[in-house]
Order: C-alpha cells, then sequence, then structure tokens
C-alpha cells in the first residue's frame, strides 16, 4: 500500500513536471451587448425563439478565422459577456430584416452596447387576438417593407409566451405569395373544437401573430403574444 | 497487482520523456508496401476488396448518427437508427431522432481517394497482368472516385479535387487544396463515370463489381443530383448566402440544370436499352402476388441475379462477422425477440407514410387513398380517442384489414395489426374500450371483462413478451402502431442474434433508373414527345409491377410520389428530401403521426376501431435549411471556405 502510493506521488510528480508552462492565454476581457431596434418605430424586434436572427462575428488578425455568433433572444436583445476585445467584422444577414453591409467594430475591453437599427421585413399593424366562443380570431394589418412579396402569415398557439413558428401546438398558416396593399385587413382563425387534445379547455395558452416575406434567407416577424384563458 | 501496474506507468512516462529519436523514420515492417501488394494478383483482388468495403454505400450498416459500416471497428450498437428515422417514412420507439447526420464523411473519404489514386498511379507500372486486366482495375478505379466524391459532393457541395496521391515534400502549404466549385466537383464525378464506361467494355462484372453498367446507374443517379441542385438552389425553393456561395462552392447556376438531366435521361436510356435489366415479375395476376414477389425480392436478392436481372450492384455480408449487419434482430417485432441483449421494434413506419398509398380504383388519376377510420370521414382529427365519434368497426380477428385494398406494396413493407408473420400473430393494440361505454385506456396497461365475459388487455395480451405496440416501458414496441417488413428474412428466419444478417443489399436497380428517367423528364424544361412517352410508360410499368392496371399521367407529383412507394426504406428518401429542396419546408416543426388500434368493448363481438395520434413522446421534427450542406470540418486549420 505505503509504495503504491509512493509510486503514485512519483507520477505526479513527474506529470506535473512535464506538463506545458502556466496557461499563456487571457481570459474574455469584453462583453459585447446590444439590442436589435426597427429603424422607423424604434421599438425592439422579437424573434424566434429557436433558430432566430444572430448576430455574426469574425475576429480579425488570425488565419481562416470562424464565423461565430450570438443568439438574438426572443424579445430582441443579444448579450456575449465571454468576448476577448480586438477588431471585429459584424455581420447582420439571415434575419428578420434587411440585411446590413457588413460593420467593422473594434471590441474594447470591458462593455460594449450597441444598437442596431434595422428595417424589419414585415410589420405587424394592430395586431388583436380575441376568443369568440369557441373559436381564436386574430385580425392585423401588414406592412411590407421590401418589394419582396408576401410568403405566408400565421396564427400559433403554444402554451409558452415564446410561442412561435418553430415552438407552437397549432399553426393556422395562409400562404399569400403576393404583395399586399396598404391597409389590407388579414384574418386567421383556430375552431378550438378541432384541437380539443393540444388546447385543452380551462388552460391558458398563448397566442401570436407572424408574417413571413419572401426573400433570400428571410424568417417571420412577429407581434407580441397573447395569453387567453380557455 | 497495483504494484506492476505502477511500474509499467513509471516505465510508460520514462518511455514518453525520451521520444527524441527518428522512432518515425524506421520503415515499418508489420505492413505491405504498394509495390509488394500490386506484385502478385491475389495483392489486387484483396486490395480491390479493400476499397470496395470502405465504399461509402448507404447500406444496412450506415447510420445517420455512426457513419458507415458500423460494426467495423466500431459498436454494432447504434439504437436501431436508420436514415429512414430521419425523414417521413419512420419514427424510432424509443428515442427522437437528432436533425442530420451526426458524423463527418471527409477524412475517411479523402483516406479512399488516396488509396484509389495510388491505385490509379500503381496500375500502369504492374508487370502481373495484361492490359485488358489494367484496364479493368482503372475502370473500377474511376468508378470507386466517382462514388466517393459523390458522397461528399452531396453532403459539402463543391469539395477539394484531388487526382492523384499527394506527397509531402516539406511544404505544408502545398498539401492544401482550395475548393473546387460545386459544378466542376459533380462535372468530375460524371466524368469518372464516364472514364470507368469507357473503359470497362462490354467486361461484365456485376452485380458484386462494377462494370459499364454500374458505372452508368452511378451516373443516372449522380446526375439527377446535380439537376436538382441546379433547379432548386434558387429562391423560390431555397437560398444561401456567403463567401462560399458568391465562389460558386455551393450551388449551380439554373441554365445548367438541364444539361444534368440530359446526362440523366442519357445514362438512364443506356440502361433502359441495353437487354441486360428488367423488373422483377414486372406483371403480376393480382395485387397479393404482387406483394409477394416484392417482399421475396428484397428478401433474398441473391436469389434473383441470373439472366435478365433488377439488382444492378448489389453489396453482401458475411455471417458471424463484422460485415454482417443487423435488421434482422433490430426490426422484428418483440413478440419473436425475447433476448433481453436484443432491442426489437425499432422501425416504425409513420402513419403520414402509409396514407401515402393508391388503391386499386385506378381511374389514371393516382390519387392516393390514406386509411379510413372514421364513418363522417374527416381523417385530419389527430386528437386522440373520443367516445362520442363513430369509428368505422374492423374485425377483432383480422384488424389488419384496415389496409385492404391498398397498393401491394404497402402491405409488403408494412406489418399491420393481426397479421400473422412466420408463425406468430402479431398483436398492435394500444387502448381498450370499456364494455359498458364509460371510458377507456390508452397506453396504460389493465384489463376489462368483454360482453362475451372474456378478460381483455390495453395491449391485446396479459404479458409484455406477447404483444409487440405501445407499452411505454420498453424501447420495443411501436409507437406508430406499424412494424416492418421489407428486407427482413421470415421465409428463412436466422438465429436472434448480433451479426447474423445477410441479404444483401441492392444499391443500385432497375425500378429506380426506371424513376431517374422519369424525373429528368419531368423536371427538364422541354423534353421530347418521345421521351416524355418513355418516361410515362416507365413510370406505369412500376404501378404495373404493383398489379395497378391504368396508366396515369407523367407529373411531378406522381413521379415523387413514386419514388416514395417503391424506393421506401431503401435510404433514398431523405436525400430526395435534400435534392428537392423541399425538406426544410415538409419538416417545420412537423409531428409524425401514428394510428393506434383501440379494442372497442362496446360491442359483442369486440371490434377493433383505429385512432388517429401524434405518437406520445414524438417531438416535433424541424430540417433547418441551413443543413442542406453540412459545415467542413477543420476549416481554421485547413483554410477551406466554410459553407453557409
Amino acid at each position: 500500500m505505503k509504495s503504491s502510493l509512493t509510486f503514485n506521488i512519483l507520477i505526479l510528480c513527474g506529470l506535473l513536471s512535464t506538463s506545458c508552462q502556466k496557461d499563456n492565454l487571457d481570459r474574455p476581457d469584453a462583453t459585447f451587448y446590444g439590442e436589435l431596434r426597427d429603424r422607423k418605430t424604434g421599438e425592439l424586434i422579437p424573434q424566434e425563439v429557436s433558430d432566430g436572427s444572430r448576430v455574426y462575428y469574425i475576429e480579425q488578425g488570425w488565419e481562416n478565422p470562424p464565423v461565430q455568433n450570438t443568439v438574438i433572444k426572443s424579445d430582441g436583445t443579444f448579450k456575449n459577456g465571454l468576448m476577448f476585445s480586438g477588431n471585429y467584422k459584424i455581420i447582420l444577414d439571415r434575419g428578420n430584416y434587411v440585411p446590413l453591409d457588413t460593420l467593422d467594430m473594434n471590441i474594447h475591453s470591458g462593455e460594449n452596447f450597441q444598437v442596431f437599427e434595422v428595417n424589419p421585413y414585415l410589420r405587424i399593424l394592430e395586431p388583436e387576438i380575441v376568443k369568440k366562443d369557441r373559436t381564436i380570431i386574430a385580425t392585423f394589418k401588414l406592412e411590407q417593407v421590401t418589394s419582396n412579396q408576401v410568403y405566408r402569415i400565421s396564427l400559433f398557439a403554444h402554451s409558452h409566451i415564446d410561442v412561435s413558428n418553430k415552438l407552437n401546438v397549432v399553426n393556422k398558416t395562409i400562404e399569400l405569395n403576393r404583395s399586399i396593399s396598404d391597409g389590407e385587413q388579414f384574418q386567421l382563425s383556430i375552431n378550438l373544437d378541432e384541437y380539443s387534445s393540444t388546447l385543452v379547455a380551462g388552460n391558458s395558452y398563448y397566442f401570436r401573430i407572424g408574417a413571413q416575406s419572401h426573400g433570400n434567407e428571410t424568417k417571420y416577424n412577429y407581434a407580441a403574444s397573447v395569453k387567453i384563458d380557455l | 497487482m497495483n504494484r506492476i501496474i505502477c511500474h509499467l506507468f513509471f516505465v510508460a512516462i520514462l518511455c514518453l520523456g525520451v521520444g527524441c529519436t527518428k522512432i518515425l523514420d524506421i520503415e515499418p515492417n508489420d505492413r505491405v508496401s504498394p509495390e509488394d501488394l500490386f506484385a502478385s494478383k491475389e495483392g489486387v483482388e484483396a486490395q480491390m476488396a479493400n476499397l470496395y468495403g470502405r465504399l461509402p454505400i448507404e447500406d444496412f450498416n450506415y447510420s445517420p448518427n455512426r457513419g458507415f459500416n458500423i460494426g467495423v471497428g466500431s459498436d454494432v450498437n447504434n439504437a436501431g437508427f436508420m436514415a429512414a428515422h430521419f425523414s417521413d417514412e419512420a419514427i424510432h420507439p424509443e428515442y427522437n431522432d437528432f436533425g442530420e447526420e451526426w458524423f463527418d464523411y471527409w477524412e475517411d473519404g479523402y483516406r479512399l481517394i488516396r488509396d484509389i489514386n495510388i491505385l490509379l498511379q500503381t496500375v500502369p507500372q504492374l508487370a502481373s497482368i495484361d492490359q485488358a486486366a489494367k484496364d479493368k482495375l482503372n475502370a473500377e478505379a474511376y468508378f470507386l472516385r466517382a462514388y466517393t466524391y459523390f458522397a461528399l459532393a452531396k453532403r459539402y457541395g463543391g469539395v477539394p479535387l484531388i487526382e492523384s496521391p499527394q506527397e509531402y515534400n516539406g511544404n505544408i502549404a502545398e498539401l492544401k487544396v482550395p475548393r473546387n466549385t460545386e459544378k466542376e466537383t459533380w462535372d468530375f464525378i460524371l466524368a469518372d463515370c464516364d472514364r470507368a464506361t469507357e473503359l470497362f467494355g462490354e467486361v461484365e462484372n456485376g452485380p458484386r463489381r462494377a462494370d459499364k453498367w454500374v458505372a452508368l446507374a452511378l451516373k443516372s443517379r449522380a446526375a439527377l443530383f446535380a439537376a436538382s441542385i441546379a433547379k432548386f438552389s434558387h429562391q423560390p425553393y431555397v437560398s444561401f448566402s456567403g463567401p462560399a456561395v458568391d465562389q460558386g462552392l455551393v450551388g449551380i447556376e439554373t441554365k445548367f440544370a438541364d444539361t444534368y438531366y440530359d446526362q440523366c435521361i442519357a445514362a438512364s436510356d443506356a440502361l433502359m436499352k441495353s437487354g441486360k435489366f428488367a423488373l422483377y415479375q414486372a406483371e403480376p395476376a393480382s395485387p397479393e402476388e404482387a406483394a409477394e414477389n416484392y417482399r421475396q425480392f428484397f428478401q433474398q436478392p441473391d436469389q434473383y441475379l441470373n439472366g435478365v436481372r433488377e439488382p444492378i450492384f448489389i453489396k453482401s455480408y458475411a455471417t458471424n462477422t463484422v460485415l454482417a449487419h443487423n435488421y434482422d434482430v433490430w426490426f422484428s417485432p418483440r413478440q419473436m425477440v425475447l433476448d433481453p441483449n436484443l432491442y426489437p421494434g425499432r422501425m416504425n413506419p409513420t402513419l403520414d407514410f402509409v396514407d401515402a398509398f393508391e388503391d386499386y380504383t385506378d381511374d389514371g388519376t393516382g390519387k392516393v387513398k390514406p386509411l379510413k377510420t372514421r364513418a363522417d370521414g374527416n381523417e385530419n382529427d389527430y386528437n386522440g380517442f373520443n367516445l362520442g365519434t363513430n369509428y368505422i368497426a374492423y374485425p377483432q380477428n383480422a384488424p389488419y384489414k384496415i389496409a385492404e385494398g391498398r397498393d401491394a406494396r404497402l402491405r409488403a413493407m408494412v406489418l399491420f395489426p393481426g397479421e400473422t408473420w412466420g408463425s406468430t400473430q402479431i398483436i398492435i393494440q394500444g387502448g381498450l374500450v370499456k364494455a359498458n361505454g364509460s371510458g377507456f385506456y390508452y397506453r396504460t396497461q389493465t384489463s376489462e371483462v368483454g360482453q362475451d365475459g372474456q378478460t381483455y388487455y390495453t395491449f391485446g395480451a396479459a404479458r409484455s413478451t406477447q404483444y409487440s405496440g405501445f407499452d411505454p416501458t420498453l424501447g420495443h414496441y411501436t409507437r406508430s402502431g406499424f412494424l416492418f417488413k421489407k428486407f427482413m428474412q421470415i421465409d428463412h428466419p436466422v438465429e436472434q442474434a448480433w451479426e447474423r444478417s445477410t441479404q444483401s443489399w441492392i444499391d443500385f436497380r432497375y425500378g429506380e433508373i426506371l424513376l431517374n428517367y422519369a424525373e429528368a423528364v419531368v423536371e427538364k424544361s422541354s423534353p421530347t414527345g418521345a421521351e416524355s412517352q418513355t418516361a410515362k410508360e416507365a413510370l406505369n410499368n412500376l404501378r404495373r409491377r404493383a398489379a395497378h392496371t391504368d396508366q396515369i399521367a407523367l407529373t411531378q407529383q406522381n413521379v415523387r410520389k413514386e419514388r416514395f412507394v417503391e424506393l421506401a426504406f431503401e435510404n433514398k428518401r431523405r436525400w430526395d428530401l435534400v435534392r428537392w429542396r423541399t425538406f426544410h419546408k415538409s419538416f417545420e416543426n412537423r409531428v409524425r403521426k401514428g394510428l393506434v388500434p383501440f379494442l372497442d368493448l362496446r360491442s359483442n363481438p369486440a371490434r377493433y376501431i383505429f385512432v388517429r395520434v401524434n405518437p406520445l413522446g414524438i417531438e416535433a421534427k424541424t430540417f433547418d435549411y441551413l443543413w442542406y450542406y453540412k459545415d467542413i470540418p477543420g476549416t481554421s486549420a485547413n483554410g477551406l471556405i466554410q459553407n453557409p
């Protein structure tokens, strides 16, 4: 027993003496956080809870640097508390807004706050979701920001507040595939009797209006979700 | 004992500490050099067997969570996940699938390509064989290389094309070859197919080794893939952005689609006119006969290789070795596999798949006929059993009659509740309706006395070894309500143990070639009248083999549906959805469906009713459009431009 302990200590010493020198890299020293806001209304742009928009960035000064990213949260804010200070290229595309040109940014040690102002592909105006008898009715208007046609409009339902295209138990979607005129009124409805096992009477669910534009790599734009007791 | 281990550790550390001798420069004497290997005919054969064995064939031993040839150098237990579980063909009784392939086919691919390139370099110098034999070896090498690059291209788009073995001369930068464009990559694959076809000449080697016909079959499949990329990698189907797109490393311009479709048509046409291939039992007398033919063909393909045949290229297995496969233990019903070390019942065809078949109305429309469960005709209700709903009743001793009159291939591939499989009646039941109509049980084992005085159970029998469906306690019971027949060796059962299955995998068959032809014609922009006519015949010949008697129109929808039902479980479906760029649209928060047989004791005798459900525990599946191109591994070291 004693001799095996001696050997173990010997091995430990051997390992310690042959390991590398003390870690020579600094820890991440910067925090990069901010908001994605509508250039026209100044409001935060709500996102899908999974596979939503992201801030992409490439740290300069390395050979073959990979593209990194930070998810924009469902409320339209983002925060990466473990960034290295340095020069970055910031890419804002593949979201639910018109992509921005690539930005050069210096992330300095400490806190870096940035608001990105963008044009969402679609603005959902005057959203209203009500329960009438055994039907959930959503009415809204759309503002088409680009010349791209509207791909589809949807009403989603789920028990979680972040109900969306990738998180729902009921999805009523109509494909429009056309441009829309200002002031055009849209209506989507869910007949609760058709979903008796997924939207159970007596429980509360969140309902949310979404709309997606045609175009390269677009994502849904959302109104706020609405809680309704069934 | 402890002491010895400690000593060994100590010695090992000492050895590691003095590793500065030029030990790596010593010529290894446990390996055969290329010169020695290729000096004999047997050596060449051994090397060819090695190369064929490493070919990325998506066969019985391909698993999206592990890779190719599972069991060779790795654990055979991959939880029974096959490509079908990743598409709309099937769900798994225990786990949810996990998006996309979990492994990178990159290093293995380039290792194989290097060995093929070494073969190509070595063949001209061989003194042991004559020119004809050299041509054949070269042709096989080109075929193998095309096959391997195909596996890379469909995953990564444009990849570095390496045509001769690289040598390290002290400059690492020389070895870093940038990516070719996706178009160059597909052109290279098709050119290798052409080189192989030409060099093979009329010598026949098939179906286990490549010849002219196998090379043409590969070309038919690859050209169709390239054409689909060109046609569908644009709006309104899907689009990508980033440096890889800007440089053409992913995506092909739409204008090239037709040239690829034409190459597919030409290669398929050569096979169709060769007189060497035909559908197995092309004109059955009845749907029953058609179903039996189709089932037996996949159960024992080796028996149908003489004369004019349907299999073009097959892969065989060796029992009791790592070169066997495990379909018969993974996918047999629970009732037939009781060994606790085996995990049966793992292929659960979805209701989505079962609903995709035609019946024999044969009115020329090719319309699919979903199973009938309710008197009111509402087949869109997935809320589960409801006491107030009027369900269609099926006999207690023959619930499988729900599939009566459906396309023969459905009964040949899918095991329905109550069917006799081998000598066992397969019991799949998930619910019980009380005799007095006061309630019901669903997926909870319990017993009730029926109006005939007999005792009945939720799962159809009292003990967990006596039924095959819906019991949530083990992952051995179907969750969709269906089990699996295709490929299964029921007429000549193998021992229920690991590594016993040896039925051959048909990698290319004539049926696929007919569908490739039909699809290329229906998708290209202006097919000739003769092409359209031949394509329509090809499509309908497959339906005729399944005992249909009408002629349906050549449309995109009909061709795609026919591919789905004819080639199901042959690991083609996932790639079809990928190349049509429809995967991300058909799998957007989608739950694949199931069908639960309930024994309804409200009547005497009791009867079966069927309830459409979202299977318990099956999560919604989403295919992200960015998965169409996988991430290239190691880009920070190899300097390759990453996919979107």
